[in-house]
């Protein structure tokens, strides 16, 4: 049975102005371009808030989260064996982006995901860039997420990043964004995107008068019309599947959310079984050809035959069935090689190779610790870099320097020398902040974020709902987003104009 | 002419009844410039329809599954193969030294039959095997020849000493396995060494029997090879500007026009010739039955004599067994 | 298309809401009917314990029947599957399986049922007398069920909810009219005449004492409380009646008309909901009731086992 840990309105210290004692502490602030100056473009939620009474604030705060546990909007935390269940903390503070940064994101996002989608379709086709070494041939077949089962499979019209969530960074020393790093495979947090707006427009329907925020409702539909349009016979009529681990998995909400705003069916592996090559569900009237599946399950555990596993939660045999091209996958099997750690590196090199274009976004400064010269300067400079497991996601797998003790570094050392292809290395961003509600003091505070949009790929276009998820680290001073180390999130604005 | 007809049968006897069966098989044999699958027919019982693909390495992949309850699955594939002349294995060729100066090129080109894998890790104990081969060959062809020997002269062949799971590992310290294991002592040498290696999963055709195919007038005869087993496995290297070479260190020396090759990969787990999964909680057994005679003769008298038969020397993959699907409801 | 999965879920979640309720509508009467009467607690609470079908496992947790003991045991005990605290669990656990594919509506008040629940505390409950409890699950379950009925569309869907409800709901009072008349007639150790007191609990229980009062205007005698119990066509916790709600919902599931069945589920249900119309209560004493109602437990649970071989769990013709 899950628990569930939901915090009582805290009783904060009396404090007249949210903003009492905010500090931009020196970092980028989104709100303020310096002490006490909003920007234009946060100028009606600054005002709103600086004239709210906290105890409102904290009534509405307290709102938001029931709104959130009555739903049963929780992840599932695993860590202390029992199965917990969480909110994911929402901070009512909207991140705001004005037209013309999101317009530069945009066109940055388009570019690197037309060229992570080619850079897929040669890799398990002809091999172009190899040939043309662009890449360490090595560097790629070493990934762990590529797939010699792939290779030769025709993905139907040629998608494999049907959803991408790229995540951005802005930097304080220069107030640009970066990637950070990119995830093809199943990435998950789109349900918050949704459900944050949902909440934020019941909680502040006045901010959405005065601010003109450009819609997001739309995700679902665009999603589903992609799905559709992958269907293996054409039929007008193609049966859409969401395919879940299931209640324990920790993103099992937002499978469920997707589902029912598509209007389709959500079903686990046990639900379907495989015939010839052809795909169905178990119904009370016996079997229906599935045509189109949006799965959510990795990779290896899709296929217990394919994949090897002895994992109960995929389908026996579907591989086979996608492989016959009469089932659709999305994502496509074999993404992980393309957001494998060490391969970002080189995206802004697919980017002029496949595109002829100079990446509008910029990498992170990126150390491959399986170049010996590179894994010489991290090993000197572990105290001052963030080094990362290529093929984990989640903030799983990662040591930040500036902030570890010297057994961590240690451990870190070991494990760099002992299979330094497993790790890259960073310097560390000082991300930019946003004014964030801190309950212990009853004010605001500014706590660092990040940038999640989600894109869609139709294999013509890729369509990005305006803004995306911000994740925030809750934590003072913490540079640590994910959810599972303690983040939460806030509304993403993005404004029809500039202000 | 070479031309044998191969009949290969696998059974699975289930303790309980099993459903939603799913299989693989590699059960096809290569067809390339050293051999010619002239004919492949691959049946069920339960019946079943199966589908083909060829996986990465050019392998030919066989599927099919069963859906309903049963308590045996039989596998049965036949095939006609010719052996053309295999190629001289010839030691004038690329020295070692000129291979190691065109090293990083075929390290780019063969990473995946360089690297190590789950069944061919590369222990530091072979280095002084490999010296040894080393001291033996200034040449790749006599390098590899040399290695083969070694595992060859070195590993005792001996059943039941390691399992279908083992590894290089399990054989070194057991000093002693089946061919499975001798391919892959033999490929990690190689590899280490930086010659690309792959295996190859296939049959060997009794002596006799090869001879008596060249003279239709021999009375057949039941000779048994290493312990009558026609399944096999060895190694083949790869010699720049010559190409693929194949050595059989479970007999030494080089591979024969007896030496049918169905599948090659990286180790055992990339060319195991059947596997499956299924739903129940049922246990297996497993047997399995080679035979390999020479096709049709020249009146067209059909030769009925068996070579081999008995369960391989090495089982195929067990299925993991699935659970049940859970009634979770009471 | 229904997925089975979902279908099951349904006819799960309905069963657990109804054996929820059942469970704290027999603890909550029970405890006040204790309070009311000089009786020894070990006859009032032990049946309890029969009715639930968990006696092994009550003894080997407790020695004797005792108030707090039973309340514990049927109300909040994480190791009994049957228990109170485990069902609203396990129907809120179906319900998250398929939220997408019920309303809103019913998601957010079953999840709602559920934090409610885990906020009772155990001890309170034993200290202060269950009724806060057992009220709180019984009007959630009557929430949940017009909730259902306002927010779900009336398909296949909403019928296995039905079924579930109607075959769990039979199946319980026909174990509880069993136990209870044991108990108070048959048991060697029951005070003569039967008390008033307890059989009052008894109707109570099932929501049936006032129906009786209109309907006999008598005393309150055994073989007609059985035959309001069993036989009643309009009271609806009466076997007869939840027999005959489960077969209109699996005539609506299947599309079968009336005197013809579509599978062996549909026809054992038809064949005891006629025996519970052309049966008399004198016939049924007559040839045993105890045989009877066990005969009538069997059926359900076979036209448990029935349903889920037709609609639950695929199988290829073998």
């Amino acid at each position: 049975m899950g628990i569930l840990e939901i915090v009582s309105p805290t009783q904060a210290p009396h404090v007249k102005n949210l903003f009492g004692h905010y500090d931009t502490g020196g970092f980028y602030d989104e709100m303020f371009s310096s002490p006490g100056v909003p920007r234009p473009h946060f100028r009606h939620i600054y005002q709103t808030l600086s004239t709210m009474r906290p105890e409102v604030f904290e009534e509405r705060r307290h709102l938001a989260d029931l709104s959130f546990l009555l739903q049963g909007i929780t992840f599932t935390v695993y860590s202390d064996g029992r199965g917990t269940e969480r909110l994911f903390p929402f901070d009512l503070v909207p991140r705001i982006l004005p037209r013309h940064e999101w317009d530069h994101i945009e066109r940055g996002l388009t570019q690197r995901v037309l060229a992570l989608n080619l850079f897929l379709q040669d890799i398990y086709g002809p091999q172009r860039i190899l040939k043309d070494r662009k890449i360490p041939r090595p560097l790629v077949l070493s990934c762990r997420h590529f797939r010699r089962e792939m290779i030769g499979i025709q993905p139907p019209r040629g998608i494999y990043t049907h959803i991408s969530g790229i995540d951005l960074v802005r930097d304080s020393k220069t107030g640009e964004f970066y990637v950070l790093e990119d995830n093809l495979r199943t990435p998950s947090g789109v349900s918050y995107v949704l459900e944050n707006r949902l909440v934020m427009t019941r909680t502040f329907p006045r901010a959405f008068e005065l601010d003109q925020v450009l819609p997001i409702s739309h995700y679902p539909a665009e999603l589903c019309q992609i799905l559709r349009s992958l269907s293996p016979h054409g039929g007008s009529d193609p049966v859409i599947v969401v395919l879940t681990p299931g209640i324990y998995n920790s993103a099992y909400f937002e499978h469920s959310f997707l589902a029912q705003q598509m209007g389709v069916e959500l079903v686990e592996g046990r639900d379907l079984v495989v015939d010839c090559d052809v795909v169905y569900m178990k119904t009370i009237r016996g079997l229906t050809r599935v045509d189109v599946i949006y799965r959510r399950i990795d990779d290896e555990f899709l296929d217990s035959l394919a994949f090897r596993s002895d994992s109960l939660l995929g389908v026996p045999g579907l591989i086979s069935a996608y492989r016959a091209g009469n089932v659709a996958l999305a994502n496509a099997v074999g993404n992980g090689v393309a957001d494998d750690k060490a391969i970002y590196a080189f995206v802004p090199e697919f980017i002029r190779y496949y595109l002829g274009e100079e990446p509008v976004l910029r990498n992170v400064e990126t150390y491959l610790c399986s170049r010996p010269d590179h894994l010489e300067y991290v090993l000197a400079h572990l105290e001052e870099l963030v080094v990362k497991a290529v093929g984990e996601s989640g903030g799983y797998g990662m040591l930040i320097g500036p902030s570890a003790d010297g057994a961590q570094i240690d451990a870190f050392r070991r494990h760099l020398r002992e299979d330094p292809r497993n790790y890259i290395a960073q310097p560390v961003i000082p991300l930019s902040r946003c004014a964030s509600y801190d309950p212990a003091s009853g004010e605001m505070a500014g706590r660092h974020i990040d940038l999640r949009p989600y894109c869609l790929f139709d294999g013509e276009k890729v369509i990005i709902v305006p803004g995306g998820l911000t994740r925030v680290a809750l934590k003072p001073g913490s540079l640590v987003v994910n959810s599972s180390q303690g983040g939460g999130s806030k509304d993403t604005w993005v404004l029809r104009g500039d202000a | 002419m070479n031309q044998y007809r191969l009949l290969h049968i696998t059974e699975f006897h289930y303790d309980g009844p099993v459903s939603e069966s799913y299989n693989e098989v590699r059960l096809r044999p290569i067809n390339d410039e050293s051999q010619s699958c002239l004919s492949f027919r691959l049946s069920s019982k339960p019946a079943s329809q199966h589908s083909s693909h060829r996986d990465s390495f050019g392998n030919w992949v066989h599927h099919f599954n069963i859906l309903a309850e049963h308590r045996t699955l039989r596998v049965e594939a036949e095939s006609v193969v010719m052996v053309h002349e295999a190629r001289e294995m010839r030691e004038d060729g690329v020295t070692l030294a000129a291979f190691d100066a065109m090293r990083d090129e075929v390290a780019d080109e063969h990473y995946d039959l360089l690297e190590p894998t789950a069944y061919v890790p590369h222990p530091p104990r072979l280095t002084e095997l490999i010296q040894e081969a080393e001291a033996a060959a200034n040449n790749v062809v006599g390098f590899a020849r040399a290695a083969s020997n070694l595992v060859h002269n070195r590993f005792r062949y001996e059943k039941g000493a390691t399992e279908v799971h083992s590894t290089v590992h399990d054989a070194l310290n057991s000093g002693a396995g089946v061919c499975q294991d001798f391919a892959h002592l033999l490929l990690a040498m190689l590899r280490m060494r930086g010659l690309p290696g792959r295996y190859v999963s296939g049959y060997l055709v009794p002596r006799r029997e090869a001879e008596r195919n060249a003279d239709a007038g021999a009375p057949p005869s039941m000779e048994e090879v290493i312990g009558g087993y026609a399944s096999h496995a060895w190694a083949e290297v790869f010699v720049p500007g010559t190409g693929w070479l194949g050595l059989d260190p479970t007999l030494g020396g080089a591979v024969s026009e007896q030496h049918i090759r169905l599948a090659i990969g990286r180790d055992y787990g990339d060319v195991a010739p059947v596997r499956g999964v299924y739903k129940g909680h049922a246990g297996q057994r497993l047997s399995v039955d080679v035979r390999v005679r020479p096709a049709v003769d020249d009146e067209g008298r059909e030769l009925l004599q068996e070579t081999a038969a008995g369960p391989a020397e090495e089982p195929a993959e067990e299925p993991p067994p699935q659970q049940q699907q859970q009634q979770q409801q009471q | 298309m229904m997925l089975s999965r979902i279908a099951d879920s349904l006819f799960w979640i309905a069963r657990y809401m109804e054996r929820a309720e059942d469970t704290a509508r027999i603890l909550d009467v029970n405890y006040h009917m204790v309070l009311e009467s000089y009786q020894s607690y070990r006859l009032r609470w032990h049946p309890l314990i029969i009715i639930t079908g968990e006696q092994e496992l009550f003894f080997q947790h407790y020695q004797e029947a005792t108030a707090p003991a039973v309340i514990e045991f049927l109300g909040f005990r994480p190791d009994n599957p049957d228990s109170i605290v485990q069902c609203v669990s396990k129907a809120r656990e179906n319900a998250r399986t398929i939220r997408d594919r019920i309303s809103r509506e019913m998601w957010e008040d079953i999840n709602g049922l559920y934090h409610q629940v885990l906020a009772f505390r155990m001890d309170d409950e034993i200290a202060a007398g269950p009724h806060r409890f057992c009220n709180a699950i019984k009007f959630g379950c009557h929430r949940f069920h017009g909730v259902s009925d306002a927010t779900l569309p009336h398909d296949e869907g909403w019928q296995f909810l039905q079924a579930g409800r109607s075959l769990e709901r039979a199946e319980m009072t026909a174990r509880i009219v069993d136990v209870e008349y044991h108990n108070l007639v048959e048991h060697p150790e029951s005070p003569a005449p039967p008390d008033n007191h307890q059989w009052m609990a008894v109707l109570k229980s099932v929501a049936a004492y006032e129906v009786y009062r209109r309907q006999y205007h008598t005393q309150i005698e055994p073989e007609k409380v059985a035959e309001l119990l069993m036989l009643s066509p309009h009271h609806p916790r009466s076997i007869r009646f939840s027999v005959a709600a489960l077969q209109s919902s699996l005539r609506a599931i299947s599309g079968t008309g009336a005197h013809a069945y579509a599978n062996e589920g549909e026809r054992l249900t038809g064949k005891l909901h006629d025996s519970l119309t052309y049966s008399r209560i004198s016939e049924i004493f007559e040839r045993g009731l105890h045989a009877y109602l066990t005969d009538v437990q069997k059926t359900c649970r076979a036209i448990g086992g029935q349903i889920a071989h037709t609609y639950f769990y695929y199988s290829a013709a073998a």
